[in-house]
């Protein structure tokens, strides 16, 4: 492997690497806009000039490669300096001053290299600004606006549609300073990855459709966690305020979705604030006939209890769930199930259409859309001797349940259908664990408020079988309660066993004492970039056999959701 | 003794556009001597004649040829680069349009020496004249046997098409032209890899100006050391096209040995227009440095002596500007040209041949301040060097040069608060002489 | 294609050092108009395609000369605006895409970029007048005056008449028979601002 030395210091690099590559193993930044990693090498922002010795002219950064011992480059001379600032210049003097409206701000390429490598005035004063009239506020597609006046030509959206996602709607058009991007007239930037273009695009060219005007990004806090929207399992960062998720974006994990994720997976966390939340347990009291009377708010405890004392007074115990269960919830309801002497039932499984998610192992393509149905099966749900999803939805199985306890509350559109509801309420005692205040829900004996995605600790199993875990971002509210802390409280009531006080990353220590396959793992130190599990692209196969959806997890149309 | 000219020896005899009327002049000796040599010998024989490139760039053609790799499994290309779209510049389109067989002959030679199968004579769009006379000439060495499976009987196959273009300068840059040749936007290519390797469609290309090829035959036929004869030292060989237009009187191209005093290139061309002084003259094209007349009279117009002066040959487009000429006006209008002709793809020529011109029309128009001079040395200084293409460069030529040798006529733009030169009327009151002054400043009177 | 040039051949440069043009001033007389563009395709899509069987053939043998479809771009665009009346509606820029499996978009690319594509109809006869530095010397602004007096209409508007449209434009390599013009395909060399008119009357 070549040798390079840059700003003084040597190292190794494999023959090719590029030298804004080969310096961030340093710690070296040189700035740039238009390279990417993962895009085709254009070499033309001109940001990343730096000095080669031998090289009478600076040379572009992404387009020099490594291929022999000896190169020696600088990348912080005066020269190199005089050529940023004139760079930064250039990309000024047309640029609209917009920062004060403009979403961009806070994480704006040109904000952080003009402060950085620029000059704090412009000599562009008394000529006029280039405009594009008319194309201030276009939407390219359903998901991405363009403001032709910000854009800095650095291409990066072009590319990404030709070459990632390989549906090519954006080009270049127009010759020297008239140049723009845009879409042929009627063929919109409409493919699963357009909001990408976005993530990439160095300034506030091209926003968001969703997020536009939503934040100021300064007051986010970001937390790295899991898409829940299929079982590929994007990594995400989380971004919040004040409790509430006010934007996904995708966070680079090269053994999975790479610098991406789609469309549809960060539009998931909305779903929080379209669905009042179940704030409080409620407690069915016993009518006047003994079942049936009307739900009211009840403490923690006594909900509990009365969970606990039907549990114990046995008889056919079902807990139904989904893959929407992180992996230690799951372990938790299946502990429940088999201290009750019931069964976790086989899961609530979904289908969807096919997501492929590019990165340098040919892609992830995910179909279910639950994040962790692998990662549920494995913690213990789906054993036999018992109904299946669909026995109770469709069929009349609940009749025949002393207590039925409904895991995730959510499990899909069905579990608003009333029809559904009515059968699942065909159970003796009928237990609700869930985020929102859905009719099954207000059916429910007991309905416990659990925490959402954002407000707990947890893994997933995702189609690769690669374990992934994802971070609290906020506590829940009031008195919702992450559903591993509810579960130890059963299960200590039922089963002793020191239960107590057991939380997410003792759960799953638990769990892994009781599978081979999770053998030496340890949940605080799990690696960023996930755990394969064994098994691990076998269930690549599975992704070719699709299991039909269950009736809850259908929309009113039948289809996967 | 007088000068033979070798390139334009068949202008005005139509008849030579055939190939058996080029062949009853003298034509495809070269070739055929060609065929029989080793490629290798050919390509030594170019290299040793010190055929410059005609196109701009003055790159030695036979290095260039050498690059090609010998043992390469795949097709290799010729492009002939007949773009012509250097202001100033029309000597290619004489040498298409009047021996378009030269042509042919010079380009089947480089394909033969360097093996290539394939040549795409890349012809600007707005030469349709001389797309069709090179279409029907072409027609005809297929026909006589010059092009097709076995160039002049050797077994060599060769197959040539013109490819037209869509009016862009920029695609006379190697790689513009090679992406435009593909199909694409003319967008110039990082550099390496370079053509020789990854050329058109990939494949190890040369690509070569019309009259740089147009000198391939005579070397071949007459030697390399007959065609060193000519011209000024072994770095400056062979004979040279002048175009040469503005304010003289019979502008046109002219054929002479490379390196001809100015002066005998001025007097040659019937001298200043309607008699008039020379102010001034761009020795080779919009991005060459202007170089005031008297100092240069006996300049000697080859690579390196202009290079010296501070200028450039480039495509020997001799610009000539007399005493009525605003030289801000002049460079804006250049200026004006890079920004139009700019790709757009790297920052410091977008947007910095976009500035230069707002800055100079604001100038002429009388809009100019103090600072604009500085401003706009600086603005060269932060695009020279950083461009992705030569584009750049070029574009910073004519204003290096006007604010390094005209600076008085910025300052007289900016104090007087308008252009000291009279508009440009050639035709306005008939006579010929232009109209008076808008500006009459003392001296500086119309006329 | 057009007639070869509209210089004189015996005008052209002959033995010795003489010039290429006619000696200094004298104007040869202007040459034939070439044919014109014909009347403008509309903009909406027409019941016909823009690639017919003809354009189909040559279109194919088009694509024997080149390794690559795509390469064969810009021809097929020349062809396809020659067809459309010497501008490029957006159905026509599709269907070249399509026969050459190409993104519109990426096409749409490729027409944006050059100066011999146009994207709105030109008129029947396109006038294009160099403008360019030694053309500009020797009087091309007189010629876009006079241009713009008897036309009456800015450059870059087709006259209401549709006869034709003029623009300046960059140097055409003509620049010792400035200043000249284009109409179509043919070149108009040693213009006078009332050479120049006497042409555009000539124009259907």
């Amino acid at each position: 492997m070549p040798t390079v030395t840059i700003d003084g210091r040597t190292l190794e690099v494999e023959a090719g690497t590029n030298l804004i590559d080969a310096a961030q193993r340093i710690g070296v930044q040189i700035p740039h806009y238009c390279y990417h990693p993962r895009l085709s090498v254009v070499g033309q922002c001109r940001m990343c000039l730096v000095e080669l010795e031998g090289s009478p002219k600076l040379q572009a950064g992404c387009s020099t490669q490594v291929t022999k011992n000896g190169m020696v480059v600088r990348t912080d001379t005066p020269e190199v300096r005089e050529a940023q600032k004139g760079m930064m210049e250039f990309f000024l003097i047309n640029h609209p001053l917009d920062c004060p409206i403009c979403d961009q701000a806070g994480e704006c390429g040109l904000q952080d290299y003009a402060f950085k490598h620029g000059q704090a005035y412009s000599r562009f004063e008394y000529e006029d600004k280039r405009t594009y009239p008319g194309r201030e506020r276009i939407p390219l597609g359903p998901n991405v606006l363009l403001n032709m006046n910000r854009c800095i030509q650095c291409t990066r959206c072009i590319r990404f549609t030709e070459e990632i996602a390989g549906t090519g709607e954006l080009g270049f058009f127009n010759r020297g300073a008239r140049t723009e991007i845009g879409i042929f007239p009627g063929k919109p930037l409409d493919n699963p990855l357009s909001t990408n273009v976005v993530d990439i695009c160095p300034v506030g060219a091209l926003t968001s459709t969703r997020f536009r005007f939503a934040e100021r990004v300064w007051y986010l806090d970001k937390r790295p966690s899991v898409c829940t929207g299929c079982d590929v399992g994007c990594n995400v960062t989380l971004e919040h305020r004040r409790g509430r998720i006010r934007r996904y974006k995708p966070r680079f994990n090269p053994e999975v979705n790479d610098y991406w994720m789609c469309d549809y997976g960060r539009a998931t966390f909305e779903r929080y604030e379209t669905l009042p939340r179940l704030a409080a347990p409620r407690l069915r009291r016993a009518g006047p006939e003994g079942n049936g009377g009307a739900p009211a708010p009840a403490g923690w405890g006594r909900a509990l209890d009365a969970v606990a004392e039907r549990l114990r007074a046995g008889g056919r115990i079902a807990v139904l769930g989904s893959g929407q269960l992180t992996t230690e919830e799951a372990f938790l309801f299946a502990e429940l199930a088999r201290a009750a002497g019931g069964a976790a039932l086989p899961l609530v499984r979904t289908e969807g259409p096919e997501r492929t998610i590019p990165n340098l192992h040919g892609g992830i393509t995910g179909r279910e859309r639950h994040p962790n149905r692998r990662g549920a099966e494995l913690a213990g749900f789906g054993g036999d001797g018992g109904p299946s999803a669909d026995d109770l939805v469709v069929g009349d199985a609940a009749a025949g349940l002393d207590v039925l306890v409904i895991a995730d509350g959510d499990l899909g559109p069905g579990a608003h259908d009333d029809e559904a509801v009515a059968r699942l309420r065909k159970a003796a005692f009928l237990v609700v664990f869930g985020w929102a205040d859905t009719p099954l829900a207000r059916a429910a004996d007991v309905a416990l408020p659990v925490a959402t995605h954002a407000e707990k600790d947890g893994t997933f199993v995702n189609v690769e079988r690669r374990l992934q875990r994802f971070e609290q971002a906020f506590p829940p509210p009031g008195q919702v309660r992450p559903a591993v802390e509810v579960l130890a409280e059963l299960l200590a009531a039922l089963d002793g066993r020191g239960w107590a006080g057991v939380g997410t990353a003792r759960a799953f220590a638990r769990l892994v004492e009781a599978r081979p396959e999770l053998a030496g793992l340890d949940f605080d130190e799990l690696p960023p970039t996930g755990t394969p599990l064994p098994g691990f692209d076998e269930d690549r196969e599975d992704m070719e056999k699709r299991a039909p959806a269950s009736p809850v997890a259908r929309d009113a149309e039948g289809q996967g959701v | 003794m007088a000068y033979e000219k070798v390139l334009t020896r068949n202008v005005g005899r139509p008849e030579a556009r055939t190939v058996a009327g080029y062949e009853k002049a003298g034509g495809y000796a070269g070739l055929a001597a060609a065929v029989k040599m080793q490629p290798e010998e050919v390509i030594e024989e170019v290299k040793k004649s010190g055929l410059r490139g005609r196109g701009g760039a003055g790159f030695p053609a036979g290095m260039k040829w050498g690059f090609i790799p010998k043992d390469h499994d795949g097709p290799k290309y010729l492009v002939c680069n007949a773009d012509e779209s250097e202001p100033g510049t029309f000597k290619d389109r004489l040498l298409m349009e009047h021996e378009p067989q030269q042509l042919i002959e010079g380009c089947a030679i480089c394909c033969y020496a360097v093996g290539a199968a394939t040549c795409y004579v890349y012809i600007r769009g707005e030469y349709t004249a001389a797309n069709a006379i090179m279409e029907e000439a072409i027609r005809d060495a297929y026909s006589a046997g010059i092009l097709g499976d076995s160039v002049m009987g050797s077994g060599f196959k060769l197959d040539m098409y013109m490819h037209v273009g869509a009016g862009a300068y920029i695609c006379g840059e190697e790689t513009g032209m090679l992406e435009s040749l593909e199909g694409k936007r003319g967008q110039p290519r990082v550099k390496p890899p370079f053509p020789a390797i990854v050329g058109a469609f990939g494949a190890p290309t040369v690509i070569n100006n019309v009259e740089t090829l147009a000198n391939v035959p005579h070397i071949v036929e007459r030697g390399a050391d007959w065609f060193k004869s000519i011209g000024t030292d072994e770095r400056n060989t062979g004979p040279k096209l002048y175009a040469i237009s503005g304010h003289v009187e019979r502008p046109g191209t002219y054929e002479y040995p490379i390196g001809v005093p100015f002066r005998t290139l001025l007097d040659g061309c019937g001298g200043m227009w309607r008699g008039r002084e020379l102010k001034a003259f761009i020795p080779g094209g919009a991005s060459a440095a202007i170089l005031p007349g008297e100092e240069h009279l006996d300049l000697a117009m080859d690579f390196d002596s202009i290079a010296k002066a501070g200028s450039m040959l480039g495509s020997a487009a001799v610009m000539v500007m007399d005493e009525t000429t605003c030289m801000v006006r002049s460079v804006a209008r250049l200026a004006k040209f890079f920004n139009h002709e700019s790709c757009g793809q790297c920052t410091p020529c977008r947007e910095g041949t976009n500035w230069m011109e707002l800055l100079l029309t604001r100038i002429e128009k009388g809009e100019g301040r103090e600072q604009d001079a500085s401003l706009l040395s600086n603005i060269c200084t932060h695009v020279a060097g950083n461009s992705l293409c030569a584009l750049g460069d070029a574009a910073v030529g004519p204003v290096k040069s006007l604010v390094e040798t005209y600076s008085d006529e910025i300052e007289r733009h900016v104090r007087e608060g308008g252009c000291p030169f009279p508009p440009i009327r050639v035709f306005g009151n008939g006579n010929g002489r232009p109209a008076d002054a808008v500006h009459p400043a003392a001296g500086e009177a119309a006329g | 294609m057009s007639e070869p040039t509209g210089r004189p051949a015996a005008e052209g440069v002959t033995g010795g050092n003489a010039s290429a043009g006619p000696p200094g001033g004298a104007a040869a007389p202007p040459p034939a108009v070439g044919a014109g563009y014909g009347e403008p395709w509309p903009a909406t899509p027409p019941s016909e395609p823009v690639i017919d069987g003809d354009a189909r053939a040559r279109l194919d043998e088009l694509l024997r000369r080149y390794p690559t479809k795509r390469a064969a771009l810009i021809p097929a665009l020349h062809a396809a605006q020659r067809r459309c009346g010497g501008w490029l509606p957006d159905y026509a820029i599709e269907e070249v895409a399509a026969a050459l499996e190409l993104p519109p978009a990426e096409v749409y690319g490729v027409v944006t970029f050059y100066d011999l594509f146009h994207q709105k109809p030109v008129g029947r006869h396109r006038i294009r007048v160099c403008t360019n530095l030694t053309c500009q010397l020797r009087g091309s602004d007189e010629v876009m005056e006079a241009l713009a007096a008897e036309l009456g209409v800015d450059e870059g508007t087709v006259t209401p008449d549709g006869r034709c449209s003029y623009t300046h434009f960059e140097c055409l390599g003509s620049c010792d028979t400035a200043p000249m013009m284009m109409v179509d395909d043919t070149y108009h060399e040693n213009l006078t601002p009332e050479l120049a008119v006497d042409v555009v009357r000539g124009l259907d």
